[in-house]
């Protein structure tokens, strides 16, 4: 690899993940100088018994934790105003963020505020305009994110803030808190994963930092979402579905941690087409983003090899490990790349009984909203073979055809 | 602010009184190996006089505490004696930690990888130590229990392992 | 790809490399809202005019409060005292440390001194001694070998009562470390390849050890290949601006490993070596390092095979078959040591044996192993090994790398 002339990475959260994640809290909470936490979630956390094992796991730690459970669908800065009133009347310091997307999202807002004034709130908004490090801030993820949570993202509505010092402090991933989501947000992450890290892996500029947690997001994936998919659809009995368990959680286990590898490299590397234009697509409520991402990838990464003649057939080896990999001949890996995800997305078509759509087609898209979807992620920059670029990867994607040289 | 509310989780008081039992079962037997081992007897004998080390759990687990006095015997102190000033303190991370360890779900070794364990004081008298604790384990444990606590099971002579296993586990018991 | 049951990982430190990315400090202290940084390097910095770089690229960008350039080699309490007081003699707000593991960890201790208040740094050991962030603190590596830009520990020598302090805590982390070519380029090739060699040590023990965790083993596989890539090219070619580039950021790769998932008996063995002869500590791991591989093999084989490829390179790691493969690493291994002895004119020894001061005294006489392999007994890095140590198994790895003689497979006592 030659490396680029100037290179930068930046992660601040520390990741703790595994068999009594949890037991660690309190002693993180302390290295993070904080003993009064706030849990902030939504009610399943509590119906589902979540809430309840945080709570174990601090016994004898001596704390006290407070508990926030009712993040609804549609919070807003309302919620935002009582959760502040309620952070700073009662003196917690740090707050545990349990759950996934928009959960955290407004911890993530309460967190700016209680870290500085309310008027941050508005003051904050945009990139980069958060320039102190905010109050300590735990992620546990619950089993149902795109990742996007461990980067430095936040948005509220029409609000959105982006900066590094919105990556939380701590990721603590314990299988006790992955719940029991419907398949196609297990699915759904994924995807976003999956793409996020592929196209970072193969962005223009090698980049040594990204790449390596890159790689561990596209391994977990693709080891570990088709088994987890199919431990959760098979209609099986009782006794196989206990034996299936002890596996499906490490399965699980392991997606959580591609989504959090892969929320780390978002905060580090641009976007790529594929997470734009599925962006776009989803821009309209009828598709989901992270579902159109996953169908859009290997066209993207099939226009940049065919197209743009860039070699990519390295992304071969995360996906299928290092024996296979080198067992595969070098002209043939790039096929075989696109093979592996074209299966992959065939799979899930059939084990979720055609939930997960295999074409933009599939997912409800019409031909004619195509030229829409490509114009709004071609205007971000005004460049003729982009917009060729976009409108070719759709119309493959739309057609599940293949795109080639 | 319907939901919000206060958590005051409690205490662990049975595993509190299972782990008080194991160390001072583990303390005593450190001052009977003391007394009965010869690798043990070296190990000590290198130490500093008054040197003293303790096994514990955050903020405030169960602990034992042993230590050396100016005639180089070895003694088992009890839990927490006020005001003893420590060589070394090896700390698990929470209580969690140490049930696991003394359920033998995790070695030392696996606990120290995990990041479960840490050590104050100087790091080569805890090297000692641990390898104080390692015999200590092999005496009281069955051998396919003792096998998950260390990383390589002794060779002991028969002698060791028949006689002297005996008499540290009498000693233990007796105090002697 | 193998997720363990339980790991951590954490390194919170801001990482800009490149060959011109000094420039950017200003705009990076900035961000941390300091604007006068004091400069911490040694005099072996600023004698090969690396000091003159920094502050060349620094100059009209931002003030200078400072410049220490005088610390020692083995720094030590009453060192770091007094780049304190002289910290805030000159009202600076920030540090900016040019060096290597002896100039960063002072930086660190003078850090802790300097937002903590007080004199004495020895109310700072043990952990949670720390409890908030320090100033704000630029870790610029001139080694490309310790990775001590992103470790979270500083020793700290107490020279009167003859020992040394570590301390631990994840606020003595760097929060930026500025890895530039420039600052490597005019290492001579002996230090070079002493430093990449203690690199590729903390990446290989890293990936093989028991606290290993798939990010630590990532930056691992990232950083072998990169040395495995560049190390030979720039001992004969020691201007090349990109592998040099690569070095250093191979260094920092392995250092974000191991400061995570920690080293084995190369370092115990290494760091009593070092402590006992006083021999350079990457001498002593590129020497011990197919020992420690040979000697971990029964336990560990898999994983030491599989960094063949990134040391090899394809096609030999496609040839060696799967139960061979650990084997050839440490014959790799070897032969980039064997290949490193003729490049440099025979000045990177081989053997503990070869081991030789400036006048060709020999520096690890025979006699010696036995202290060593005591003094081993006591380094904490024991602990992280997959097999068990005792003294004698210390000793015996100790005379075969004397001699340069491979492990007799049959005195390794298997657990």
């Amino acid at each position: 690899m030659t490396l680029p002339d100037r290179f930068e990475f930046f992660c601040p959260a520390k990741t703790a993940s595994g068999f009594k994640a949890l037991e660690h809290l309190p002693g993180d909470l302390e290295a993070l100088n904080a003993r009064r936490p706030l849990i902030i979630t939504d009610p399943s956390s509590t119906r589902e018994g979540r809430v309840q094992q945080i709570a174990k796991a601090f016994r004898t730690s001596g704390l006290t934790l407070g508990v926030y459970d009712g993040i609804g669908p549609d919070a807003g800065m309302d919620t935002v105003k009582d959760l502040f009133d309620l952070y700073l009347d009662r003196g917690f310091d740090a707050i545990l963020a349990l759950g996934s997307g928009p959960t955290v999202d407004l911890a993530k807002v309460v967190n700016i505020a209680v870290s500085g004034q309310p008027e941050d709130l508005n003051r904050c908004q945009g990139v980069d305009r958060i320039d102190h490090p905010l109050n300590p801030l735990v992620f546990i993820p619950a089993g149902s994110g795109t990742g996007t949570e461990c980067a430095g993202e936040a948005s509220l509505g029409d609000r959105t803030y982006c900066s590094a010092h919105l990556i939380p402090d701590l990721v603590t991933i314990d299988p006790r808190m992955i719940g029991d989501p419907a398949p196609m947000r297990i699915v759904s992450g994924a995807m976003a994963a999956l793409t996020h890290a592929a196209e970072a892996y193969v962005c223009p500029r090698p980049h040594p930092f990204a790449e390596s947690y890159a790689q561990l997001a596209i391994g977990f994936v693709m080891a570990h979402l088709l088994d987890v998919v199919r431990a959760v659809m098979a209609p099986k009995g009782k006794m196989a579905r206990l034996a299936d368990g002890f596996s499906l959680k490490k399965d699980r286990l392991a997606l959580v941690n591609a989504a959090c590898m892969a929320g780390y490299v978002y905060a580090n590397t641009p976007r790529g087409l594929a997470a734009r234009l599925g962006q776009a697509a989803g821009r309209g409520g009828e598709v989901d983003p992270a579902l159109a991402m996953g169908i859009l990838l290997p066209c993207a990464l099939e226009y940049h090899a065919h197209r743009q003649g860039r070699d990519l057939s390295r992304i071969l080896r995360p996906m299928v490990g290092l024996e296979r990999y080198c067992a595969t001949p070098a002209g043939q890996r790039f096929a075989a790349a696109m093979g592996s995800l074209r299966h992959l997305g065939n799979e899930l078509f059939v084990l979720t009984e055609t939930a997960v759509p295999r074409t933009l087609e599939d997912a409800g898209l019409t031909r004619n909203a195509l030229e829409a979807v490509a114009q709004s992620v071609a205007a971000q920059d005004p460049d003729e073979d982009l917009a060729r670029a976009c409108r070719t990867i759709l119309e493959h994607a739309f057609d599940g055809r293949p795109l080639t040289a | 602010m319907n939901d919000f509310r206060k958590i005051t989780p409690g205490g662990r008081p049975f595993t509190r009184i299972y782990l008080n039992v194991m160390l001072w079962f583990v303390g005593r037997a450190i001052q009977a190996a003391a007394r009965q081992d010869p690798a043990v007897k070296r190990e000590f004998a290198q130490l500093p006089e008054g040197f003293t080390f303790t096994l514990t759990a955050a903020p405030d687990g169960p602990s034992m505490v042993v230590s050396k006095d100016e005639t180089g015997r070895v003694t088992y102190l009890g839990r927490r004696p006020a005001n003893h000033p420590l060589n070394v303190k090896l700390t698990l991370k929470h209580m969690e930690g140490l049930f696991l360890l003394f359920t033998f779900r995790e070695s030392t070794a696996t606990a120290t990888a995990r990041d479960r364990l840490y050590v104050e004081g100087s790091l080569a008298e805890a090297c000692a130590v641990v390898r104080i604790l390692d015999i200590v384990q092999v005496y009281l444990l069955p051998k396919p229990v003792a096998r998950l606590a260390v990383k390589r099971y002794p060779r002991w002579s028969f002698k060791r392992h028949a006689w002297d296993r005996t008499l540290v586990l009498l000693r233990t018991v007796l105090g002697v | 790809m193998r997720l363990p049951d339980y790991y951590e990982y954490c390194c919170r430190v801001k990482i800009v490399a490149g060959h011109e990315v000094l420039e950017e400090i200003p705009a990076l202290l900035a961000r941390l809202h300091a604007g006068r940084p004091m400069i911490i390097t040694d005099p072996g910095v600023a004698a090969a005019g690396l000091l003159d770089v920094v502050t060349g690229a620094l100059k009209d960008r931002i003030a200078i409060g400072a410049v220490a350039d005088a610390v020692p080699p083995d720094s030590d309490l009453q060192a770091v005292s007094r780049l304190a007081r002289v910290y805030g003699e000159k009202g600076c707000d920030a540090i900016i440390a040019v060096g290597g593991g002896s100039v960063m960890d002072t930086a660190k201790g003078v850090n802790v001194l300097v937002s903590e208040g007080g004199e004495d740094l020895l109310a700072f050991t043990g952990a949670g001694a720390l409890k908030k962030r320090l100033k704000p603190l630029v870790a610029v590596p001139t080694t490309a070998g310790t990775g001590s830009e992103v470790t979270l520990v500083a020793v700290i020598a107490d020279h009167e009562n003859n020992r040394k302090i570590p301390f631990t805590s994840y606020f003595l982390l760097p929060d930026v470390a500025v890895v530039d070519s420039r600052m490597t380029l005019t290492l001579p090739d002996s230090i070079t390849a002493q430093t990449a060699m203690d690199a590729l040590c903390h990446a290989v023990e890293a990936y093989t050890c028991l606290a290993k965790n798939p990010v630590s083993d990532a930056c691992a596989l990232e950083a072998i290949s990169l040395i495995a890539g560049n190390l030979l090219q720039v001992v004969e070619n020691p201007g090349h601006r990109d592998g040099r580039l690569a070095l250093a950021t191979a260094a920092t790769l392995a250092g974000m490993a191991f400061s995570n998932a920690m080293v084995g008996m190369v370092h115990t063995l290494g760091h009593s070596v070092g402590a006992v002869c006083r021999v350079p500590h990457g001498t002593c791991m590129a020497i011990l390092l197919p020992y420690g591989l040979e000697y971990n093999m029964h336990k560990n084989g898999d994983e030491a095979g599989e960094l063949l490829y990134a040391l090899a390179g394809e096609a030999e790691f496609i040839r060696t078959p799967r139960d061979q493969r650990a084997q050839q690493t440490v014959a790799r291994i070897r032969a980039l040591n064997q290949a490193l002895h003729e490049a440099t004119g025979a000045r990177h020894p081989r053997t503990l044996g070869e081991v030789r001061d400036r006048d060709g005294k020999a520096l690890v006489p025979r006699g010696k192993l036995a202290d060593i392999a005591r003094v081993a007994q006591g380094d904490a890095s024991i602990f992280y090994n997959p097999e068990e140590l005792d003294v004698d198994d210390l000793l015996m790895v100790l005379e075969a790398a004397w001699a340069g003689l491979p492990l007799d497979p049959q005195r390794i006592k298997r657990g």
